[in-house]
């Protein structure tokens, strides 16, 4: 499991990355959501398996830590914001500057 | 000592916010209810003050969940100071921007100011490190939307350059934080000691550690991560630039060294000369292409940017004098920084130009003004008896006691730099022949922007009451015993 969740996060921070890297707008923000998952996946493999019952079984001894879990979800409900917002960013600037290429961007921005 | 108090400013800043949606468009209602919750801000900030500063540690456990689950919010003398920075830079830009005309959306102006408060001081009064990342997120998403409010196409590229950067430090952060619960088992900062202490503590530890320095080092607009600060810092509204050249970076650098610090010594040890220089070389690399601008606000940010680099190699040293230095000089540039931008504001309006070079006259025709500039500039360079001179003092004495020769060397040279720019830029814009083609300034906003200057000459005038109190910060958080008993409770002693 463990291994597996290592490729997953691996594959989806370069994903993430590449696309960051790129001149489209849109791409961007798609990249940060992958990035953002890619960061609650890594959260998760870091402390989910030293347990092995959901946490609100009563037994404490090999209960999962669930804090973590209460992490992820704050960062979900964060990231989601953050994605929303910069969406808005990349339709405003794609509406006045009419395109989304981030080097046309930058270059009229004046 | 528990008490609500810690936890109180960032509620109030989310009342405010909440408040101000409801105003809606009424102007007149919005002006009501703007000042209200800022004034019970500044009453429990002050409150707050003096509680520490009589010797408490206040603590709050919210939800009544004790630590290891539970967040807790605490008030030590280093966090009150950098929260009343936040208050007083955050009163002047609510002034300013309930004194602006905004032809639309007045309301979500303000209620996003009052966010962008309730993030920092959320961010300044946790003793979570999760939360710490939560509350950044809050204030990085309010400073977009400030950014960004004009709506046109430079400013949403300003707000994208911003938000894109912050987001990476967020995800480089949000690692980090998952990586050190999953070493130690705990996020509560006061728990953290211990655990860094532990001589079995993982090796990733640092690794880790690391992580989240860096994304707070991004916060700060540290050198290497420093490029998205000019855009932004410019582009923003006036009263949006005060809270994010005075406070926002500051609070970045509070974060900083509130989790190394907050280590123990090992790991500051083996962090500190890479600290020093990259302070030093923001310090001078940021002076030199800040001499160069011709925007008097892109000069104001850039500044912003080199005065970073001061606190950072000061903090760097980690000695008594090295922290005083931190909270002196993050005070003392909030302040000036604040009455900058504040008169950049209004020399934009009274000159119809950003350019400082294309102002002048401004002696003549708004004395008060110049007066307010003259004041800002100098102490920005440094000179006595303005505030700037007080926190370069402290900055200076830390790191000649360490004999850090080369980064002293650097930041006097950083100074040097500023000074000439400031001075060619005052004379520039106050002197010359008086024009008559030049609008009359605000009243309202001038007075805003004279009352922090009155605030830059007290805190030059009251160096070594100033440099006491940042004297008792750094002792309490280096000392860090009271701040652990007060926040752990008995289960510390009982561990």
């Amino acid at each position: 499991m463990s291994v597996l969740l290592c490729g997953a996060v691996s594959v989806l921070v370069a994903v993430g990355i590449y696309n960051v890297l790129q001149r489209d707008a849109i791409r961007l923000v798609l990249g940060f959501s992958l990035l953002l998952g890619a960061a609650n996946l890594f959260v998760l493999q870091c402390s989910a398996f030293f347990g092995h019952s959901a946490p609100y079984v009563h037994n404490a001894a090999t209960g999962t830590d669930p804090l973590p879990q209460v992490l992820i979800l704050t960062a979900i409900a964060i990231g989601f914001g953050v994605t929303a917002l910069l969406i808005a960013l990349v339709l405003t600037a794609e509406r006045r500057l009419e395109t989304a290429d981030l080097d046309e961007i930058s270059r009229l921005r004046n | 000592m528990p008490s609500v108090l810690p936890i109180l400013p960032f509620v109030l800043g989310l009342v405010g916010a909440g408040g101000a949606l409801v105003a809606g468009r009424r102007i007149v209602a919005l002006r009501i209810w703007g000042p209200l919750p800022q004034l019970a801000l500044v009453a429990v900030l002050a409150a707050i003050l003096v509680r520490t500063f009589s010797g408490e540690v206040l603590v709050h456990r919210a939800g009544g969940w004790a630590p290891p689950l539970g967040i807790v919010y605490a008030a030590d003398r280093f966090s009150a100071l950098f929260g009343a920075l936040v208050v007083v830079l955050g009163s002047a830009a609510l002034a300013y921007a309930l004194l602006e005309d905004e032809p639309r959306g007045h309301h979500r102006v303000i209620a996003l100011h009052f966010l962008l408060q309730a993030g920092m001081y959320g961010a300044v009064f946790t003793g979570d490190l999760f939360n710490l990342y939560v509350c950044f997120e809050l204030l990085g998403i309010a400073s977009y939307g400030l950014v960004a409010y004009r709506g046109t196409g430079r400013h949403a590229e300003a707000a994208l350059k911003y938000a894109t950067l912050s987001l990476i430090a967020s995800v480089l952060m949000l690692m980090g934080v998952g990586s050190i619960y999953a070493q130690t088992g705990t996020l509560t900062l006061a728990a953290l000691h211990e655990a860094s202490l532990d001589p079995a503590a993982p090796p990733l530890y640092l690794f880790a550690t690391v992580l989240v320095l860096v994304a707070l080092a991004l916060k700060a607009a540290l050198f290497p991560l420093h490029f998205w600060l000019p855009d932004a810092h410019s582009i923003a509204p006036t009263g949006v630039s005060v809270l994010l050249s005075g406070a926002v970076v500051k609070v970045g650098a509070y974060g900083l060294f509130r989790v190394l610090l907050s280590q123990g010594l090992w790991l500051h040890g083996e962090l500190r000369g890479v600290l020093l220089a990259v302070g030093a070389l923001t310090a001078l690399g940021a002076a030199w292409v800040a001499f160069a601008q011709k925007e008097l606000k892109r000069f104001l940010a850039y500044s912003t940017a080199s005065q970073m680099g001061y606190v950072v190699a000061s903090g760097a040293l980690g000695t008594l004098a090295g922290v005083r230095g931190v909270v002196v000089y993050a005070l003392v540039h909030a302040v000036t920084k604040g009455t900058l931008f504040l008169t950049a504001g209004i020399a934009d309006r009274v000159f119809g130009t950003r350019r400082w070079d294309r102002m002048g006259g401004l002696a003549a025709r708004a004395p008060l003004l110049s007066m307010v500039a003259f004041v800002a500039l100098f102490s920005l360079a440094g000179l006595p008896p303005f505030a700037g001179f007080t926190g370069k003092l402290a900055v200076f004495l830390a790191l000649a006691q360490e004999r850090a020769y080369v980064a002293l060397a650097a930041l006097v040279l950083a100074s040097l730099t500023i000074l000439a720019a400031a001075g060619r830029i005052w004379l520039r814009i106050a002197g010359g022949a008086p024009r008559d083609d030049l609008a009359a300034p605000s009243r309202g906003k001038l007075a805003v922007a004279f009352a922090l200057a009155l605030l830059v000459v007290a805190l030059g005038l009251g160096v070594s009451w100033v440099i006491e109190a940042g004297d008792a910060a750094a002792a309490q958080l280096l000392e860090g015993e009271s701040y652990r008993t007060a926040v752990l409770g008995t289960t510390a002693s009982e561990g």
